[in-house]
């Protein structure tokens, strides 16, 4: 009979390994800010290329070249712009090296536990991007309404006809199509379209996002 | 607080000191509070020493200078940083930053000699005094010629208030070549093993004897207190302590031992559920207390839905009757069978059988609060009370009463047969006329003719109870049943006491018994070995469930063979126990969780004067809000309203410092559910007057004249009556507003003196049907939040013989959980972060806080099953995977918690320490 394979593990050095996970999420996430997104409401479609980059690292047969050039060719199919910029390419390859230099350190029994992490920690990264870029606008449109206003909090709710909200901070995202754009009165749709004509830089951060903040 | 120590206080805060660390070994403190105590310390001696003028003012000045900044040096990030790593931390004497808060603390005590107290900071470290510092300050400019004495007594002091026990203190303040100042003083100690509540008052009791015998306490530690006197004086001696126990035991249990006595409903088993808090001189005031069962359901069924073929009432209307004929005592057995068949036979015969049911039912219903009395009397006059058997003493005295034969039938009454009790008991009172018992009552101006049965219910219990005092007067025996309890307990606990101690433990003489006592386990008489608390005693009594959980299960402190049953425990145990049941006010059931406060490592008088005070505050607020007397009964204090809890910690994150206990831990009902609560009391109060205040046939005005008419109120308007009902304001409503908003003990807060405070549970902080672990980290969020705003080591347990006080390693204790401790990572969790021994990483005491907070309101986020939610939420593997648990059930339900950033901070701090 064969000798039992005895195998120690070995400590592991949480703390680095920590370090090196939220390093890769950080490449990983900077380089999907430059990968346009259609829609938020999925987890792949936030994710993107990136998804399939994890996956295809959890196997060490894949070449860091074979990743890259997978990616790329996703990267080119994206629906709304296929165009990738010399940097997104930069931010790709530096994000996948690294990424592929981590999964040296990591044991059989580790990676895809390990991968996985990363997978769902960029997601969590993205998405809280993409809910602090709408509070930002969020902002933005009070501080609109509060000039229009002449911070008069009051003046508001009467014209907007809104019984339910007590002070500037119970102002919603100003959403276009949503419900809460639907069953606001004229002035306040009024004001809503108004403030975007003067925003449009802002228009390309909110896709179907406003219609989740109703 | 005196202006000076406020600004210290001011200014140490502003240099976070609160923040940082001042010693970690032998135990954990902030260098704020290490300061604070080498000041306090310091003070107080130079107090004692003022009449020996041994100091000028100048030198007392630089003194207390040179104690609170002596270790200046520990606040440089390399220093904190080293000990947070577990490695060999840099010397803490650093001569700019001396110079700086010397220059700062100058100021406000007005010194001029700045050298000397940068020489006693310097010199307070062994290390630093190298034979070229010394002639550098020998050279230096010095106002006093006490130079070196005041670095030495800085050092000593320093050395003293790291003690890690009152007898080393006491020890080191007895050597001269370690402590400075020993010509001046004299010292004594106390210690005691700490068991419980009853540890609480032996504190208290040692305290009082000490300070009588004119000794100056200046430490406080979990187990003890350590005091200083100019003059010798003696120790307290055993007496004067057991005594001083005893008072203080007596005064409180006093206004709760009547519920040990007179339980809410008087039970069937036990209906005295603590014989030994009798006494026999209360017994009119226990009479006046009783209580019976209230509805019993199967003749209030009938009683809706009356019906001839409901056998079981008919039966029980037949053994009544037979019963109550009988002058003799007759068995059920005896009836059952042909002669029972018989009398029901005879009875569906009779024309008028609903009515005769029904009205029997009536009085089964009507009788219960008289046959709770008969019940109670029954048990005063048992064996357990008086020691001896007293029944022949009582029989004709009763008989004369009650009639021939009703003795005997009183104490053949079986337990919860209705039929039985009612006619073995109340009957022959209902049968009474006024005019045979009119002259040992008050019977007002009752016809003589009248017979009980037809008295209102209030008139029948007036009368029941001075008849049964009467006779309960005329038992003729000398020694009278006493409550001796309080002696028998200070007695009992005294035993506590390590110094000065009574008894010397002979430790072969221990083996002796050890090896005994495994076969005594579940036996009364010989040696035994307490399974509570390891200490041997010669014999005990068999506990009971009320007592112990599962008295009869195995253990292996017994013998594994044999016959079954119940564990023996000491008496010291037994009483600790029914001391805490006796302030908690519970009886029944397993004793929840108990809360301990202690000093990290040791309190300075003022400093334990302060947390003493700030509990009394709180003690002050808790039991008004506990009270049905309170002014806001909106508001809570309840230590399992974790939810709630939680939101108020979340909304002061940035400022929690700045927060108060209550601002944190009181939690508001919601308005909504109140109103729907109060109006439901309400019609269940009025069910008879049908309030009209619910559904289409409401009728304000109509409702407003029955609440006037029944309470005596004038109130003309709705609105403000129902004002006043939700503050509490209105009297006899009590009840109402006590029902509807559920306003009930949750907790009690034992405290008497700053070594240890104890808040035993009555409303556990774990949910029911909960995982433990879950509970244990609920457990541990309450831990942090009492330990951040007290400033002390919290630990929550069933018992605290599991902690190793003596050998504390933080802030919080973590709940005997596995999986907990496996998350965490140690046993103790400290006000900073730090690598343990195991070279593990050990978040703070504040971001375990910020963690459990915001998991705790991402349960409901997240929907995980609320049996293990907590631990769900904290072990996701990353912030990701909570995400998308978000996610999915936002589309489950409708909502969109994911679509606010709010949940992505919340999700943030969790990952702060797990994922």
């Amino acid at each position: 009979m064969r000798q039992i394979i005895m195998v120690n593990p070995g400590d592991i050095d949480l703390k680095k390994r920590k370090e090196n996970i939220n390093n890769v999420v950080e490449k990983l996430s900077k380089y999907l800010d430059f990968y346009p997104v259609s829609s938020a409401s999925s987890k792949y479609s936030v994710m993107g290329p990136v998804s399939k980059i994890i996956e295809m690292a959890k196997h060490r047969k894949h070449t860091s070249e074979f990743i890259k050039a997978r990616a790329l060719r996703m990267h080119e199919m994206n629906k709304i712009s296929g165009y990738v910029s010399s940097e997104a390419i930069q931010s790709m390859e530096d994000a996948i090296d690294e990424l592929l230099k981590f999964r040296q350190e990591l044991s059989p029994t580790e990676l895809s536990k390990t991968m996985e992490m990363i997978d769902y920690s960029v997601y969590f990264s993205r998405r809280k991007k993409n809910i602090e870029e709408l509070e930002q606008i969020k902002k933005e449109f009070i501080e609109y309404l509060k000039e229009i206003y002449n911070n008069n909090f009051n003046d508001l709710k009467s014209k907007w006809e809104k019984q339910d909200i007590t002070d500037w901070n119970d102002i919603r995202f100003p959403t276009k199509t949503g419900k809460y754009f639907q069953e606001g009165n004229d002035t306040q749709k009024e004001d809503i379209k108004s403030f975007w004509q003067q925003h449009k830089d802002l228009e390309s951060k909110i896709i179907d996002e406003e219609v989740n903040n109703d | 607080m005196s202006k000076q120590r406020e600004q210290l206080l001011k200014l140490f805060k502003k240099r976070e000191w609160h923040k940082k660390i001042g010693k970690t070994s032998p135990f954990n403190q902030t260098l704020l509070e290490h300061s604070l105590i080498t000041y306090d310390v310091v003070e107080k001696l130079l107090d004692l020493l003022k009449r020996e003028r041994v100091f000028s003012n100048e030198e007392e000045k630089i003194l207390l200078i040179s104690s609170i900044a002596h270790d200046v040096g520990k606040e440089k990030d390399e220093w904190q940083k080293a000990v947070k790593e577990n490695r060999k931390p840099p010397r803490h004497i650093d001569d700019g930053l001396t110079q700086e808060i010397v220059g700062q603390l100058s100021e406000i005590f007005g010194i001029e000699d700045a050298n000397t107290v940068i020489d006693a900071i310097k010199f307070h470290m062994a290390a630093t005094k190298t034979n070229g510092n010394i002639i550098s300050s020998i050279i230096t400019e010095h106002n006093t010629k006490k130079w070196k004495d005041i670095s030495n007594i800085i050092a000593s002091v320093d050395n003293l208030v790291s003690c890690p026990t009152p007898l080393e203190a006491h020890i080191l303040l007895n050597n001269p070549s370690r402590f400075s100042l020993a010509k001046y003083f004299y010292s004594t100690y106390y210690q005691i093993n700490i068991r419980g509540v009853s540890s609480t008052f032996l504190h208290k009791a040692c305290q009082q004897s000490y300070e009588e015998k004119e000794w100056t306490p200046i430490l406080y530690f979990p187990e003890g207190t350590i005091y200083v006197s100019l003059t010798q004086k003696d120790n307290p001696t055993s007496n004067e302590i057991i005594d001083k126990l005893k008072n203080l035991i007596e005064d409180n249990i006093k206004p709760n031992v009547i519920n040990g006595v007179v339980p809410q409903v008087i039970m069937d088993n036990k209906p005295i559920p603590r014989p030994e808090l009798f006494e026999y001189m209360e017994y009119k005031t226990y009479l006046e207390k009783i209580r019976g069962r209230k509805n019993p359901s199967e003749f209030q069924k009938f009683l809706k839905n009356p019906d001839l073929n409901n056998r079981k009432i008919l039966e029980s209307y037949t053994y009544f009757l037979i019963w109550d004929e009988e002058n003799d005592v007759i068995t059920k057995n005896k009836i059952k069978g042909e002669k029972l068949n018989e009398e029901i036979e005879k009875l569906e015969k009779s024309n008028n059988l609903l009515n005769l049911l029904k009205n029997y039912c009536h009085k089964i219903i009507e009788c219960q609060d008289e046959v709770a009395l008969f019940k109670f009397f029954k048990a005063s006059v048992g064996k357990e009370i008086w020691g001896i058997d007293i029944k022949e003493k009582v029989k004709p005295i009763y008989d004369v009463i009650f009639g021939e034969g009703s003795f005997k039938k009183l104490m053949s009454m079986s337990n919860n047969d209705y039929p039985h009790e009612f006619a073995y008991s109340v009957m022959p009172f209902w049968k009474l006329k006024i005019a045979e018992i009119s002259d040992k009552i008050n019977n007002g101006n009752l016809s003589r003719n009248l017979s009980i049965e037809n008295l209102e219910k209030r008139k029948r219990l007036n009368i029941l109870r001075e008849l049964l005092n009467w006779i309960w007067q005329g038992i003729g025996i000398k020694n009278k049943p006493e409550r001796k309890i309080s002696q028998k307990m200070a007695m009992y606990f005294s035993d506590d006491i390590v110094y000065p101690s009574m008894k010397k433990v002979d430790f072969s003489e221990e083996l002796k018994y050890y090896k005994e006592s495994k076969s005594n386990m579940k036996k009364e008489s010989g040696i035994h070995f307490c399974p509570i608390c390891n200490r041997f005693f010669d014999r005990g009594k068999r506990t009971t469930g009320d007592i112990v959980d599962n008295p009869e299960a195995f253990t292996n402190r017994a013998i594994s063979h044999g016959k079954p049953g119940k564990i023996v425990i000491c008496e010291t145990c037994r009483s600790e126990i029914y001391l805490k049941q006796i302030l908690t006010n519970k009886y029944n059931g397993s004793l929840d969780k108990t809360i301990y406060l202690f000093p990290q490592f040791n309190f300075s008088q003022q400093l334990g004067k302060e947390f003493i005070d700030k509990i009394f505050r709180i003690k002050q607020r808790t039991e008004s809000l506990m009270s049905e007397l309170t002014d806001n009964p909106e508001l809570r204090m309840d230590l399992s309203k974790t939810y709630n809890i939680a939101q108020n910690v979340s909304q002061y994150f940035n400022d929690i410092d700045t927060k108060n206990l209550e601002d944190l831990v009181i939690t508001r009902q919601k308005e909504g559910k109140i109103d729907k609560a109060l109006t439901d009391e309400l019609i269940k109060y009025f069910k008879e007057e049908e309030l009209p205040i619910k559904g289409k046939q409401r009728d304000y005005n109509k409702a407003l004249e029955i609440i006037n008419r029944e309470w005596g109120e004038d109130y003309k308007n709705w609105a403000v009556f129902w004002n006043d009902l939700k503050n509490n304001r209105i009297e006899l409503a009590r009840e109402v507003v006590k029902s509807a908003y559920k306003i009930r003990e949750t907790y009690k807060i034992i405290a008497q003196t700053p070594n240890m405070v104890m808040v035993p549970l009555i409303n556990p902080v774990k949910w029911e049907g909960e995982a433990d672990v879950n509970g244990a980290f609920r457990e541990l969020f309450i831990s942090i939040i009492l330990a951040l705003k007290l400033n002390c080591a919290v630990a929550m347990t069933d018992n605290i013989n599991k902690i190793d006080i003596e050998h504390r390693q933080g802030l919080v204790y973590v709940s005997e959980n596995h999986l907990v401790r496996q998350i965490i990572g140690d046993e103790w969790i400290r006000d900073y972060d730090y690598i343990n021994s195991k070279g593990k990483l050990i978040y703070s005491a504040e971001k375990w806080l910020m963690a459990i907070t915001s998991a705790i309101i991402l349960t409901l986020k997240t929907s995980y099953p609320d049996r293990t939610n907590l631990f769900e939420i904290l072990t996701a593997r990353t912030a990701g995977h909570l995400l998308r648990r978000i996610e999915t059930k936002d589309k489950d339900k409708k909502t969109n918690n994911a679509g606010y950033i709010e949940t992505y901070n919340l999700i943030e701090n969790i990952k702060e320490v797990t994922l």
